[in-house]
């Protein structure tokens, strides 16, 4: 410590101003390198937006170009027309008969089996589909259901 | 119904076909039918579904969208035409109908079912799958390869070849395989066992990176469709007309009928023009019938002084 007052107040200046030169050293430090940060943050923001844009112009596309084959299970009940013999019978048996004996050719099995096996099936495996178009079978199965 | 996996088409009390009975009874079965599925499932069909008819009328084409259809399938078209849509790449058509009173309202989504030249049915299972209890022409099928006559693997390879060349003969990125036939199902589980190691192979194959394969329905079919092809979204919804038009090539239009159906070179199926003259008569008396006692029965229910006993009355009679 000096002895007398003015030369600690030329020391405390000294200091002072020794002080704000580091504060504006250390200022200008910070911005130099915010202001690198803040690019190199730009630089990375935009690469990830056009990525996204990317990605998505490209699903779009897939999408667009993604070619699938819709396996359709079905049963198709009604069609005894190409059955001469069968023409024949069918006018001695009632519709209710056909549903419960079988179609009366070569076919074996009955429209009920169709459907029950199918439900079986259905209820396996929740991916697994059905389609069916012949609704009055479909509502005599479906009371029996009840 | 609820996660789609089971599809109930068409909602008709039986398929239609046009070939032998009038619109009037075609409409009452729809009506019974669709009337049952809503009051069961709430459900009302969107895809109509003719397998194996004599030829399909426009007139149908014209009543579908009033019925609530918005795609039809079927598959008699005549060899000559199915030829010419592979050629064309129109499997898939817009059917416009009395387009000189109703415009676009009444177009309807049209697709061909075509298996190529060498297939033996258009509606049923691809070349080769045909082991269905009541089909034992591929029966039986060795799916375990351990087996020594497994032959699975040729098999699948043979069906993506053929789906290449289909999907060359088609607009659509979208491709409809049905698996089954007239009376199959019998046994179901031989089929989805089939199904299911089909697709196993076809992803061990490394096929599905190519084409996608999937167990599907004719609605889920129409709803891809519809998605891929904003131009028919367009033409349906003429008033939101603000879709992109990044889509394919339009679909071709279709405003003839497949009237008459000529399934092979030398066969014309065109006899129920003339045929079963009685079965017609009785549709139309009995329509008829049922048309005149309906509008008596909405004659009492309207009178204001008609009281319940009446109206029961009337509906028993």
């Amino acid at each position: 410590m000096a002895q007398t007052i003015n030369e600690n107040e030329e020391f405390k200046n000294q200091m002072t101003a020794e002080l704000e030169r580091l504060e504006k050293v250390l200022d200008k430090h910070t911005a130099a390198i915010k202001t690198e940060h803040v690019k190199k943050m730009k630089f990375i923001q935009k690469k990830v937006a056009d990525t996204s844009l990317a990605i998505d112009d490209l699903k779009q596309e897939q999408n667009k170009t993604r070619r699938v084959l819709h396996i359709v299970p079905h049963s198709h009940t009604d069609d005894l027309s190409s059955d001469k013999e069968l023409q024949r019978k069918l006018g001695e048996i009632s519709s209710e008969e056909m549903y419960e004996k079988g179609v009366p050719s070569n076919f074996v099995g009955t429209v009920n089996d169709i459907l029950n096996t199918m439900k079986d099936e259905l209820v396996a495996d929740g991916n697994r589909t059905f389609t069916f178009g012949d609704l009055k079978f479909f509502k005599q199965w479906y009371d029996t259901l009840n | 119904m609820q996660n789609g996996q089971l599809d109930l088409v068409n909602g008709g009390w039986l398929p239609p076909d046009e070939a032998l009975t009038q619109y009037d009874a075609l409409l009452d079965s729809f009506q019974v039918g669709q009337q049952f599925l809503w009051k069961e499932f709430e459900y009302q069909p969107r895809v109509s579904w003719q397998l194996d008819v004599n030829g399909v009328s426009q007139g149908y084409a014209r009543l579908a969208k009033d019925v609530g259809f918005d795609m039809l399938i079927f598959s008699s078209v005549s060899k000559s035409e199915k030829e010419a849509m592979r050629e064309k790449q129109s499997h898939t058509q817009v059917w416009r109908t009395a387009s000189k009173n109703f415009g676009q309202r009444k177009d309807v989504l049209a697709v061909t079912l075509d298996q190529g030249r060498n297939s033996l049915n258009s509606y049923c299972w691809p070349k080769g799958f045909w082991a269905d209890e009541n089909y034992l022409i591929d029966s039986p099928i060795a799916l375990n390869k351990t087996q020594s006559e497994y032959k699975f693997d040729d098999l699948v390879k043979s069906l993506y070849a053929d789906i290449t060349e289909r999907f060359e003969q088609d607009t659509t990125s979208h491709l409809f395989q049905p698996f089954g036939c007239d009376m199959a199902f019998v046994d179901a589980k031989v089929n989805y066992k089939i199904m299911d190691r089909l697709m196993e192979v076809w992803k061990e194959l490394g096929f599905d990176k190519d084409v996608e394969i999937k167990y599907s329905t004719p609605t889920i079919f129409y709803q891809s469709v519809a998605q891929q092809n904003e131009q028919f979204a367009a033409a349906k919804n003429a008033t939101k007309n603000e879709t992109s038009g990044e889509s394919k090539d339009g679909w071709k239009l279709r405003r003839d009928d497949t009237f008459p159906y000529q399934p092979t070179k030398s066969t014309y199926l065109s006899g129920y023009y003339s045929a079963r003259p009685h079965l017609k008569q009785k549709v139309r008396e009995f329509s008829q019938s049922v048309h005149s006692s309906l509008r008596l029965l909405s004659q009492q229910v309207l009178k204001k002084d008609a009281d319940a006993s009446q109206t029961a009355e009337v509906l028993q009679f």
